[in-house]
């Protein structure tokens, strides 16, 4: 097994993060990726009471976006990685990915072949080259079999015999550390760190050319972390493995991603090589994540907590970038300074919920004072409401919109940097250089 | 005298698999005012250690040494009738790591809160109530009035534990203990939490007792930082000076195994093995087992804490000059490094 | 973590016993399991030499250790415990031991098949259903609830005026109403197991629904299924006697404990011995298929050991003190692990939106 001190150096990593060798068809490719899941199964819940005048049934088919959309390449031998928040859509990204779900839009293309309407037949072949390891160790394993016969389960469906799946198990197990002996065990006598080593084992044991790995070391402690991160960086150089791995902890994910795509509720809003998102982040909401991790080097800038208010839910998202309804530099329309306008969209949010009273004083929402305009078109939406048109009070308060929230930004090309690209309205004349 | 001053303590558990002693011999001090971070992994015993202070440890555990004193009461001699009525929630509070499941589900935020005020103070309950609402504003609640009639699952995360943030000031306590609780949010949002605890305590003067596994947390939270391992606290420095200058060797290997944003995979070092049982801990020095530096005498004595600095002491024979062992000269180079470090300065320690 | 290099793989016996028999051996732990066990064994041994001896030797067995089950004496009437019937006698003189002794034949029988044909039956239908889920789950689950819905007895009734009053029907009269209720204990059992990483994993790994229903699923949710299963074995007992009493299944003069427990009803003032015998064999029948389920459940836990911890926390210690150079190879993180204290590690819970996936 090799060492643990990885022989590559600090310069040898830095090129591997700038474009490892692209070879002329990528190892999987999605194109439109969606995942929708209704919040109503069935026609007859899906029935609901309208209330806001007109036929009084209607039918609900509000759909959970948790993949809305994405788009990406992956490399032989690269690690890809995906950051983002709760919420965001990472893990159902990883499940559709490996065929737990089905798409209920786009293409994904491994090794060539579209998989995208995951028959079983495509599926099969699929599982023997794609495999993917689970979040939470203590979950993820059947607590009623010996881990032995659990780290053999990829061979028992490709057919392997008994004798073979045991040598192989008993290799896997030195691979990732684990001793012979613990074959015959079951899951709950191990810690987590050693959870995860089985579940490595697992997901390496047919060999596959692609691992997914979702947020393997969320659930560890700090040091058990860096012993697994150490070990998927020997076993991806020991077995040429291409990994896609998900997290939402970006101290990890600069550790091990080549290249990584910021998500944010089932968007992918930024793409880039490891090196430039942390050096020169685009879109705001890489650069508030970054800004908000703790780092332990007291000589090192302290965090800030940039975004306001909570994750939008991915059944009603918000319009346009979905991003605006937090963006500390969301792009005010006429009459505004970004100040005033960042209240307002706040208030439009809140308006959206229903927990504004109309009754009261406009002026008690807002801590800034409002430009007349606006201060007007806050009175006429309170008076609507009050009335009971909530519809029409929102019309209302939208006759001031941003770009922003009209229209959905792209992935765009940063600069001159081809590999790097992101989705934000925002002209690079108006960007300030990032300081990490 | 400081404001909270605990002299070996200590916690056993009484389990059918044999006496866990989870927190044994722990000494530190609080200054009014300050803020001290308690770091190690899991099992190191921190919890157990911060709820010992309240009596909040159940059957089969038990304090069952020690002396903790606040504000020059003896909380060890306190019955529990006494420390609910006078220091709990009110000199006293505790903030914990799960906000759903320290919120009753089936009451309104406000009057939850409202609750604790009422229990400690003379307010009516017209009084709590807006105290309630002033409270869950001061935190960062927007619309408090209306959010106080809400419940708790109809807030996210973040603004749950904002909420136990707001309980836990409500009686204008001289000393908050957090036990975590950062763990389960997500990085804006633990963000957002971290900065309203550095808000607080400019605001309150509140002291602070913050348990965490992580550093980068300990470092904008905290003042000072001890560090625990297996029912010991095996280093206690302010927290520059523990990241720059680290003396125990635990600390040293927790520092070069931590994965933090400016460090290359290939730099880690992860520590070897995991931590022993407590139930049947290692003679003499408990870390002796994972330590590279262990030797005869380490496994006979159980090293005391021994001043390294002013206010910074680390508990391993290394220090003690009788034993004539070459001390680590360990500094790791602060400086946020940049992407473009070179594979010779891995801001590595030197031995 | 030290590697064995130099062991020669082939040497090495990696799969132990078959579960059954490990769990057999498990059951050794427990003082209450094993007193299960024996109890259930008895049984077992009173029913088969019952059998033997009725069929193959004209009750031979029975008469010269006790009396005939059978044969009245009108001289002996409701008869006092004595010493030559130890348990007295019934209302037309039969010896109550003799009885007692045959009647086993039919507890079992009806306690092991009409509860074995409920259980498979409920099982393999609230699993299928509950993995189904959609139509299938709801016409089969309505199916299953409208037989609930009928009181047992009556339906019983019904299905043995249909079927014929023979003693085979009324075991499988009370098999097929036994079904609902396993059916939906193993249905929410599946349908919370279901939504288990490790489903997911299996599925991941490519393995086939059949095997994921069976191998996965099922073992994880059979203890809730076991237990029930025990509890029923009285409630059955005493239902095939009322029906007995009622002219269906068991006809006299055979031997049924039930059917003496209901025709005692009238003599229990002046001859309390022929109530009570009956009853304390049902009860400790009861109690010992009591025993052994939840010692079974037990057994077959990996997660739980029967054995005292202090003995397994002792043995793994004299492990790693015999072989000090090895690190704590099981070692866990969290010393609270498998002791009541542990909660769940709360990053390793999986908390509702706002938290962490």
């Amino acid at each position: 097994m090799s060492s643990l001190h990885d022989a590559t150096t600090g310069t040898e990593r830095e090129s591997r993060g700038e474009s490892p060798v692209e070879q002329d068809q990528p190892l999987l490719r999605v194109r439109g990726l969606k995942k929708h899941f209704p919040v109503n199964t069935g026609f007859i819940s899906s029935v609901k009471l309208n209330r806001s005048g007109g036929f009084p049934l209607t039918l609900d088919d509000t759909k959970v976006r948790a993949v809305d959309g994405v788009n990406f390449d992956l490399h032989s031998g690269e690690t890809f990685g995906v950051v983002g928040e709760s919420g965001c859509g990472k893990s159902t990204l990883a499940r559709t990915l490996v065929g737990l779900e089905q798409p209920t839009d786009g293409t994904i293309v491994f090794e060539g072949e579209d998989i995208s309407d995951f028959d079983s037949s495509s599926l099969q072949q699929f599982r023997k080259n794609a495999q993917i390891v689970f979040q939470d160790p203590q979950s993820s394993l059947n607590p009623r079999r010996k881990i032995g016969s659990i780290i053999a389960d990829p061979l028992e469906a490709a057919g392997w015999d008994k004798d073979k799946r045991r040598d192989r198990v008993l290799e896997l197990l030195e691979d990732v550390g684990l001793e012979e002996d613990f074959y015959n065990r079951y899951p709950h006598e191990f810690s987590g760190g050693q959870r995860q080593r089985i579940n490595l084992a697992r997901a390496l044991s047919i060999n596959p050319d692609l691992v997914i790995a979702d947020e393997p070391v969320s659930g560890l402690d700090m040091s058990v972390q860096a012993q697994i991160l150490t070990l998927m960086d020997d076993l991806q150089d020991e077995y040429g493995l291409t990994y896609l791995f998900i997290t939402h902890d970006l101290s990890v994910i600069r550790q091990v991603a080549d290249r990584i795509a910021v998500m944010y509720v089932g968007d992918f809003v930024e793409k880039a090589p490891t090196s430039k998102l942390f050096a020169e982040p685009h879109h705001p909401y890489s650069r508030a994540l970054l800004d908000a991790v703790p780092n332990p080097d007291p000589a090192s800038r302290d965090l800030s907590a940039e975004l306001h208010g909570d994750v939008p839910s991915p059944s009603d998202p918000p319009s346009g970038c979905k991003f605006h309804t937090r963006c500390p530099k969301i792009i005010p329309p006429d009459g505004f300074s970004r100040e005033e306008y960042i209240e307002y969209v706040t208030f439009k949010t809140e308006f959206d919920e229903r927990s504004v009273d109309p009754t009261d004083d406009p002026a008690t929402y807002f801590d800034v004072s409002l430009p007349r305009l606006a201060q007007s078109t806050v009175e006429k939406a309170f008076t609507l409401a009050e009335d009971g048109d909530w519809d029409a009070a929102k019309a209302e308060l939208d006759t001031h919109q941003s770009v922003c929230e009209t229209a959905v930004p792209d992935l765009e090309q940063v600069a001159d940097a081809s590999r790097h690209t992101s989705a934000c309205h925002l002209p690079d004349a108006e960007r300030e250089p990032y300081t990490w | 005298m400081s404001l909270l001053e605990v002299s070996d303590l200590r916690t056993y558990f009484y389990t059918e698999a044999g006496i866990v002693r989870a927190v044994d011999g722990v000494d530190f001090e609080v200054e009014a005012g300050e803020s001290l971070g308690l770091v190690g992994e899991s099992g190191a015993g921190k919890s157990v250690t911060v709820k010992s202070l309240l009596g909040l440890i159940d059957v089969p555990g038990k304090v069952v040494d020690g002396e903790i004193y606040f504000d020059g009461q003896a909380l060890h001699e306190m019955s529990e009738q006494e420390l609910r009525q006078n220091v709990r929630g009110s000199d006293i509070s505790f903030v914990f790591q799960d906000p759903m499941s320290a919120l009753n589900p089936v009451h309104t935020v406000g009057s939850q809160i409202a609750e604790v005020v009422e229990y400690h103070t003379d307010r009516t309950e017209a009084e709590a109530w807006e105290r309630a609402v002033t409270l869950l504003d001061d935190v960062g609640i927007p619309d408090a009035e209306q959010r106080a009639d809400q419940y708790p699952h109809e807030f996210s995360g973040g603004m749950r534990q904002r909420v136990l943030i707001a309980m836990a000031l409500s009686c204008d306590p001289k000393l908050i203990i957090a036990d975590e609780p950062t763990t389960a949010l997500d990085v804006t949002i633990q963000a957002q939490i971290i900065e309203l605890f550095e808000e607080i305590q400019e605001k309150y003067g509140t002291a602070i007792v913050y348990v965490t596994h992580d550093l980068g947390v300990v470092r904008e939270v905290c003042d000072r930082v001890a560090v625990m391992y297996l029912g010991k606290i095996v280093e206690s420095a302010p927290y520059d000076e523990l990241y720059q200058d680290p003396h125990h060797p635990y600390t040293q290997m927790l520092m070069r195994s931590v994965v933090t944003p400016d460090r290359d995979v290939s730099e880690l070092e992860p520590i070897q093995g995991t931590m022993p049982s407590a139930v049947d801990p290692p003679s003499g020095c408990r870390f002796r087992t994972r330590c590279p530096r262990e030797f005869d005498e380490c496994g006979r004595y159980e090293p005391p804490r021994i001043q390294v600095g002013e206010n910074h002491d680390s508990a391993c024979l290394l220090h003690d000059e009788q034993f004539e062992r070459e001390e680590p000269a360990l500094h790791l180079d602060s400086g946020a490094a940049e992407t473009d470090s070179t594979s010779g300065s891995r801001g590595a320690y030197d031995e | 973590m030290s590697t064995d290099t130099s062991t020669n793989i082939q040497n090495k016996e990696f799969e132990t016993e078959s579960g059954i028999l490990a769990t057999i051996k498990e059951l050794r732990h427990s003082g209450t399991a094993m007193g299960g066990l024996l109890i259930v064994s008895l049984l077992l041994v009173m029913a088969i030499v019952s059998t033997v001896d009725i069929v193959l030797l004209d009750k031979a067995i029975i008469k010269s250790l006790f009396a005939d089950p059978h044969e009245m004496n009108t001289l002996q009437i409701y008869a006092p415990p004595s010493m030559e019937h130890p348990m007295g006698t019934d209302q037309y003189g039969r010896d109550v031991l003799a009885r007692i002794i045959y009647g086993s034949r039919v507890a079992l029988a009806i306690g092991i098949i009409a509860v074995g044909i409920g259980f498979f039956g409920g099982v393999t239908l609230g699993a299928f259903s509950a993995y189904k889920g959609g139509y299938v789950d709801d016409i089969i689950m309505r199916a299953l609830e409208t037989l609930y819905s009928i009181p047992g007895l009556v339906l019983a009734m019904t299905m043995m005026a249909i079927l014929g009053p023979s003693i085979y029907n009324l075991f499988f009269a009370y098999g097929i109403i036994g079904i609902p209720a396993y059916a939906r204990v193993i249905r929410s059992e599946v349908l919370s197991i279901r939504e288990e990483e490790y489903i997911d994993a299996a599925k991941a790994a490519g393995l086939s629904n059949y095997k994921i229903l069976f191998r996965e699923i099922i073992p994880n949710g059979l203890s809730a299924v076991l237990v029930q299963a025990t509890l029923s074995m009285g409630s059955v007992i005493i239902g095939a006697a009322a029906l007995s009493f009622l002219g269906f299944g068991v006809q006299p003069p055979t031997a049924s404990w039930g059917r003496m427990l209901n025709t005692a009803q009238s003599a229990l003032l002046i001859a309390p011995w022929v109530a009570i015998f009956p009853g304390l064999m049902i009860f400790i029948t009861v109690m010992g298929f009591n025993m052994l389920g939840d010692g079974l459940r037990d057994a077959m836990d990996p997660r739980t050991s029967l054995r005292s911890p202090k003995m397994e926390a002792l043995e793994e210690y004299a492990d790693r003190v015999a072989d000090p150079t090895k690190a704590d190879p099981v070692g866990s993180d969290d010393w609270l692990a498998g002791t009541a204290l542990s909660g769940k590690d709360a990053r390793n819970d999986a908390t509702d939106g706002g938290e962490r996936q």
